[in-house]
C-alpha cells in the first residue's frame, strides 16, 4: 500500500516540477492547517468534556437546585456554609483520611514486598508476575461481590472462619460499626496493590546491577544493599505513586459504595459518598456541587505538598 | 553472579514456593468466586464450607444466560466500550501526532493539563454530566453514556499513545512527503502502521477501564434494559440480602473472563507500558 502511494507521489511531484507556478497561500500553509485540523477534535472534546462540566459544577455550587428540576435559585456561598457546618462533613473528612492513608500504607508495604519477591529469580516467575495483577484488573463490582460473599452470614468462608476462631470479633465486618472501615480499607488494598507492584518492579529493573556488584565487593549485607541502593532509587517513585494513590484512594467511590454504602451509622462515609448522598439521597444539587468543589481544593493542596516532597527527594538522590 | 550451586538452586525453589503461596492468598477471593459459581445452592450454605464443588453444576450459568437480562447487559457494555474506545483512540491519535510534529502555542501546557484530569474525582464530573444529559432528555441513553466515557478513554489513550508516536522517526513520514504524500496521507500510510502496537495497547487498556466502570453508569442509567454489566452486578449485590449467591458468583466470573482474556492477549505489552508510563511521569 505504501509503495503504490509513493509511486503515485513521485509521478505527481514530477508534474509539479514542470509547472513553475508561484506558491499560493494554501501551498505554503497547507501542512500546518492540516496539522491544526488534526489537533482540533481533541481540543474540542477536552473542552467539552472537562472544562465545560467543571464550570458547570462551579456555577451549580452557588445555586439551590433540586435534582430533577430546572429551577435554580442563586444563594451565594450558602451551600458551602451549610456543607462545612454539617456534622456529616467533619465525620466524612475523618473517614476519608483514614481510608486514604490507611489504604495507602497497606498498599505501599504489600506492593513493595511483592515487587521485591517477584523481582528475584525463581522458576515460573513470568506467569506468577502476570497472575499477581489479576485483582487490579477485575471490576470493582467483582471485588465487592466476592468479599461480600466471603463475609456474608450464611455462606461466607471468612465469616465462618472468624466465627469458629473464637477471637470474639464480629464475623460480618461490613455490618459492624467498629470493623467496617478496616474491611473497606483491606478490600481497597487487595484491589489496588498490584499497581504498586507494577511501578516498583519497573523501577527495580532499572537499577544498575553494577551497583549491587560493587556493594558485594565491599561486603555489603542484603539489608545494607536494600537500605543504601534499592530504597534510595525507589524513593522518588514511591513519592510519585504515593501521590497518585492518595488521590485515587481519596476519590474512590466504588469500594465503599458497594461494600457498606457509607454505613453502618456513617462510619465509612467518605467524601465522595457524602457528595453522592447530598445529590441522590437528599436531591440537593447545590450542596453536592459545593462539596465537590471543596474536595477538589483539598486535592489540589495535597498534590502540591507531594510535588514539593518529590522535587526535594529528586534533588537529594540525583 | 550466576552461580548454579546447590544453595542457589535451593534458594530459588524456596522463593518459588513463597511466591506461589503468596499468589494463592492474593487470588483466593477470585478462586473462591469461581469455585462457588459451580456449586449447587445446598453446597453454598454448607458448614463448614468446602473448597471444591462436590456436585459440580452449570445451573447458575444457565440461569444467568436464560432467565436474567445479563446477555443484554453484555451487549450494552460491549457497544458502549467499543464506541468510547474507538472514538477516544482516533481523536488522541490525530491529536498526539499533531502535538508531536507541530509547535502550536499552548499545546505543551495543554497536554500537561490532560494529566490533571486524572486528579478529578469522578463524582465531580458525574454531577454536571447528569445535569447535561438530563436537560437534553438523554438520561438512560447509551450514546450519552459512551460520550461520557470519553472523559476516561481520551486521557488514557493520549497517555499510552504519546510515547509510541513520539518514537516513530520523523524521517519516515518526511520520506513519504518528499514522495508527494500530503501530511494526512503520510499520517495514514506511514505513521498508523507503525503505531499499531500502541493502538492495541490503548484499546485494551481503555476497554478494560470502561468495562469496569460503575459510577457514571449508576448516575446516568436507571432504565433496567440499559444497564451495563457492572451496574447489573451492583444492583444484584446491593439488594438487602442476597439469596442467589450462585448466580451472583457466576455473573462475577462472566464479567471477569473477557478482561483476563484481553489481558492475556496483550498482557506483556500492557505491563511494560503501564510500568514505563508511570515511571516516566
Amino acid at each position: 500500500m505504501a509503495r503504490s502511494a509513493s509511486a503515485r507521489g513521485i509521478q505527481r511531484g514530477g508534474d509539479r516540477a514542470t509547472e513553475f507556478r508561484a506558491p499560493t497561500w494554501w501551498d505554503v500553509h497547507q501542512d500546518r492547517v492540516v496539522g491544526f485540523l488534526m489537533f482540533l477534535p481533541l481540543v474540542t472534546l477536552i473542552v467539552g468534556l472537562t472544562v465545560y462540566p467543571i464550570t458547570r459544577v462551579l456555577t451549580t455550587s452557588v445555586y439551590q437546585q433540586s435534582l430533577y428540576s430546572q429551577v435554580a435559585e442563586y444563594v451565594g456561598v450558602r451551600n458551602f456554609v451549610t456543607v462545612l457546618q454539617s456534622e456529616a462533613f467533619v465525620r466524612s473528612v475523618r473517614n476519608t483520611l483514614v481510608f486514604t492513608f490507611g489504604g495507602l500504607a497497606i498498599q505501599m508495604v504489600v506492593g513493595l514486598l511483592i515487587a521485591l519477591l517477584v523481582h528475584a529469580k525463581f522458576p515460573l516467575r513470568a506467569p506468577v508476575r502476570g497472575a499477581m495483577l489479576f485483582s487490579y484488573l477485575v471490576p470493582y463490582v467483582v471485588a465487592a461481590l466476592t468479599w461480600r460473599f466471603m463475609m456474608s452470614d450464611a455462606t461466607g468462608i471468612l465469616n465462618y472462619l472468624i466465627r469458629t476462631s473464637g477471637l470474639g470479633i464480629p464475623a460480618s465486618w461490613f455490618g459492624s460499626p467498629d470493623y467496617a472501615m478496616l474491611g473497606v480499607i483491606l478490600v481497597n488494598a487487595w484491589k489496588n496493590f498490584p499497581f504498586m507492584v507494577l511501578v516498583f518492579l519497573a523501577q527495580l529493573q532499572s537499577i544498575d546491577t553494577q551497583l549491587y556488584e560493587a556493594g558485594a565487593v565491599d561486603g555489603t549485607t542484603r539489608w545494607g544493599a536494600f537500605r543504601y541502593i534499592t530504597f534510595p532509587s525507589l524513593l522518588p517513585i514511591i513519592l510519585v505513586v504515593g501521590m497518585l494513590r492518595t488521590i485515587w484512594n481519596f476519590n474512590n467511590f466504588e469500594v465503599v459504595f458497594l461494600l457498606t454504602q457509607g454505613g453502618p451509622l456513617g462510619r465509612t462515609e467518605t467524601l465522595p459518598l457524602l457528595i453522592y448522598r447530598f445529590i441522590f439521597g437528599e436531591f440537593s444539587m447545590g450542596r453536592g456541587a459545593a462539596l465537590a468543589v471543596i474536595v477538589f481544593l483539598i486535592l489540589v493542596v495535597m498534590s502540591l505538598i507531594y510535588w514539593r516532597l518529590y522535587e526535594r527527594a529528586q534533588g537529594k538522590f540525583e | 553472579m550466576h552461580t548454579f550451586g546447590r544453595r542457589a538452586k535451593l534458594e530459588r525453589v524456596a522463593l518459588a514456593i513463597v511466591a506461589l503461596v503468596t499468589l494463592f492468598i492474593v487470588l483466593f477471593p477470585l478462586i473462591w468466586m469461581l469455585l462457588a459459581s459451580f456449586k449447587p445452592n445446598v453446597e453454598l450454605f454448607q458448614r463448614p464450607p468446602r473448597m471444591l464443588p462436590q456436585d459440580f453444576t452449570w445451573e447458575h450459568y444457565v440461569e444467568l444466560f436464560r432467565f436474567t437480562s445479563f446477555p443484554l447487559y453484555f451487549l450494552n457494555t460491549v457497544m458502549v466500550a467499543i464506541f468510547a474506545c474507538i472514538l477516544g483512540i482516533t481523536v488522541s491519535l490525530l491529536g498526539v501526532y499533531s502535538i508531536t510534529r507541530f509547535k502550536f502555542i499552548g499545546a505543551k501546557p495543554f497536554t500537561f493539563a490532560m494529566l490533571f484530569i486524572y486528579m478529578l474525582p469522578p463524582i465531580l464530573l458525574a454531577i454536571p454530566f447528569f445535569q447535561i444529559w438530563f436537560n437534553l432528555g438523554m438520561n438512560n441513553s447509551l450514546v450519552a453514556l459512551s460520550i461520557t466515557y470519553l472523559t476516561i478513554t481520551l486521557p488514557f489513550s493520549l497517555w499510552i499513545l504519546r510515547p509510541y508516536i513520539e518514537s516513530i522517526p520523523r524521517s519516515l513520514e518526511e520520506a513519504g512527503m518528499i514522495d508527494g504524500c500530503t501530511r494526512f496521507k503520510a499520517f495514514v500510510l506511514v505513521i498508523l502502521p507503525q503505531a499499531v502496537p500502541g493502538v492495541m495497547a490503548a484499546f485494551v487498556f481503555t476497554f478494560v477501564v470502561v468495562w469496569n466502570e460503575l459510577l457514571y453508569a449508576l448516575v446516568l442509567i436507571s432504565d433496567e434494559s440499559k444497564r451495563t454489566v457492572s451496574l447489573g452486578i451492583a444492583s444484584l449485590i446491593l439488594e438487602t440480602s442476597v439469596y442467589s449467591w450462585g448466580l451472583v458468583n457466576a455473573a462475577g466470573v462472566v464479567a471477569t473472563v473477557p478482561i483476563l482474556i484481553l489481558f492475556a492477549f496483550v498482557g506483556r505489552m500492557m505491563v511494560a507500558g503501564l510500568g514505563a508510563g508511570a515511571v516516566k511521569g
